[in-house]
């Protein structure tokens, strides 16, 4: 059912096929916590502009945050259920 | 008939199991489609854009502020040096760079032709590409107005000019792309939350073991297939309902055709992503792996095929005649037609035969499918 939730938003917010910076405010907000958002800022960046570690740091820490509270969060749940 | 009925009723006390149920059904198809309601627009506006005015003159001010007061730019920031220009655009901060050179205003005021420079991030092609589109017919206008003044200083009337473009935009005449995209989510949200949610429907009796009881009654496998296939034809006509009902009443799409036509269509529709659902879990053994096979195999690769975001007559003709294949396909330009176009059975009735086929070979795949399972 993560699936029902994630699949469509995930392409549609990321940037991938619409521009963020058209979407309404509330919306570009939202498109934050998309990590394919930075994934693909950071991907474009690499294959098509030749940017380097510096200019997507910014991307990459975006990335390690969201990877980090996700584990952490995975961590929490496994051991409410084991306990 | 009395063993369709026993199979339907099974069914829903077992959905009606899942606390999820609700939000899947009631939440998850309106929030989603009011989110990227907003998201999907081609429309591009507040395009960031850098200045590099070498000049900074009176006359070079004005051109800025030309790009200031149009809705499709906004100024992201302004360097002196065209230099400076390459971390802008690499890091996404800005999509076009306007530069100015410093001969400018003298070329302004001395009547001979300026050059400008624009530099542009062709990453995101189609977005640039509209992006620039825009700064030439700004630049065009400007460069007009221009020409005219200078005619006028010099005592001379301005030309009329030669050739005089009308044009009248037809179905949606302010172009707004929200319009052509809202028809296409429902049509997608109803393929997605259907498909995934009757993909489970025969596999979790294969989980549970409970396949093994069923072998053993009287049931036919059409009568377990249709029979499967009711209650989520009753969910999937609450969910038509609920976002037809956000398409109308939240985002104002105007619904030029017939309603009646429009929730018919939208019942074979059902019947192709329900049948697909149960064909799926006919095909899986278990739920995780019937919902790997209908993301992956199927609602991805249909996504991308059937016109939504990119449309057809663009991709290489070796890829069209799959999209044939894609019950999204039909229903797109059905759903689109019917809300935007008013169009009726007349034109329709091609993509609605295509569909009731796709609908009845899919079901019947899964009734034929289910047998082995049941052997």
């Amino acid at each position: 059912m993560a699936l029902l939730s994630s699949f469509l938003p995930t392409i549609m917010l990321s940037g991938f096929i619409y521009p963020i910076s058209s979407m309404p405010i509330a919306l570009q907000v939202i498109t934050y916590i998309v990590p394919a958002r930075y994934f693909l800022v950071a991907l474009r960046g690499v294959l098509l502009k030749g940017a380097g570690f510096a200019v997507i740091a910014p991307q990459l820490g975006a990335l390690a945050i969201f990877a980090t509270l996700v584990m952490l969060l995975a961590a929490r749940k496994l051991k409410q259920e084991w306990a | 008939m009395r063993r369709l009925w026993y199979v339907m009723w099974k069914e829903l006390l077992e959905l009606r199991q899942d606390p999820r149920l609700f939000s899947i059904i009631f939440l998850a198809p309106v929030i989603q489609l009011t989110l990227l309601g907003y998201a999907a627009t081609t429309d591009v506006k507040d395009v960031p854009l850098l200045i590099v005015d070498q000049d900074r003159s009176p006359a070079s001010r004005q051109l800025i502020s030309r790009f200031e007061a149009s809705p499709y730019f906004s100024i992201a920031g302004a360097v002196g040096n065209v230099n400076d220009v390459e971390p802008w655009l690499e890091r996404g901060k800005a999509w076009l760079a306007l530069t100015i050179p410093a001969d400018y205003h003298e070329a302004i005021d001395g009547g001979r032709p300026a050059t400008l420079q624009i530099i542009a991030d062709g990453t995101d092609s189609s977005s640039t590409g509209i992006a620039m589109g825009y700064a030439a017919s700004l630049v065009n206008a400007y460069n007009q107005e221009l020409a005219r003044q200078r005619l006028l200083a010099a005592g001379q009337d301005a030309p009329p000019t030669a050739i005089d473009a009308r044009i009248r935009v037809w179905f949606n005449p302010e172009l707004e792309s929200r319009y052509f995209m809202i028809p296409g989510i429902v049509a997608l949200l109803l393929l997605v939350i259907t498909t995934n949610l009757s993909s489970m429907a025969v596999v979790r009796e294969k989980e549970l073991g409970t396949l093994e009881q069923l072998n053993v009654t009287p049931i036919t496998r059409w009568q377990l297939i249709v029979g499967k296939l009711l209650p989520y034809a009753v969910i999937g006509i609450i969910d038509v309902v609920l976002v037809i009902a956000v398409a109308l009443l939240w985002f104002r799409i105007p619904l030029l055709g017939s309603p009646v036509l429009l929730f018919v269509t939208s019942g074979i529709y059902l019947l192709t992503t329900l049948g697909l659902g149960l064909f799926i879990s006919t095909i899986s053994d278990t739920q995780q792996q019937a919902m790997m096979t209908g993301t992956f195999f199927f609602l991805t690769p249909m996504l991308y095929l059937s016109g939504f975001i990119f449309p057809i007559e663009n991709m290489p003709a070796v890829i069209q005649p799959f999209t044939y294949l894609i019950p999204l396909r039909y229903f797109i330009v059905i759903v689109r037609g019917i809300f935007l176009k008013g169009i009726g059975w007349s034109v329709l009735w091609p993509q609605i035969a295509a569909l009731l086929t796709w609908g009845l070979v899919i079901v019947g795949l899964a009734v034929a499918r289910s047998r082995k399972t049941l052997n």
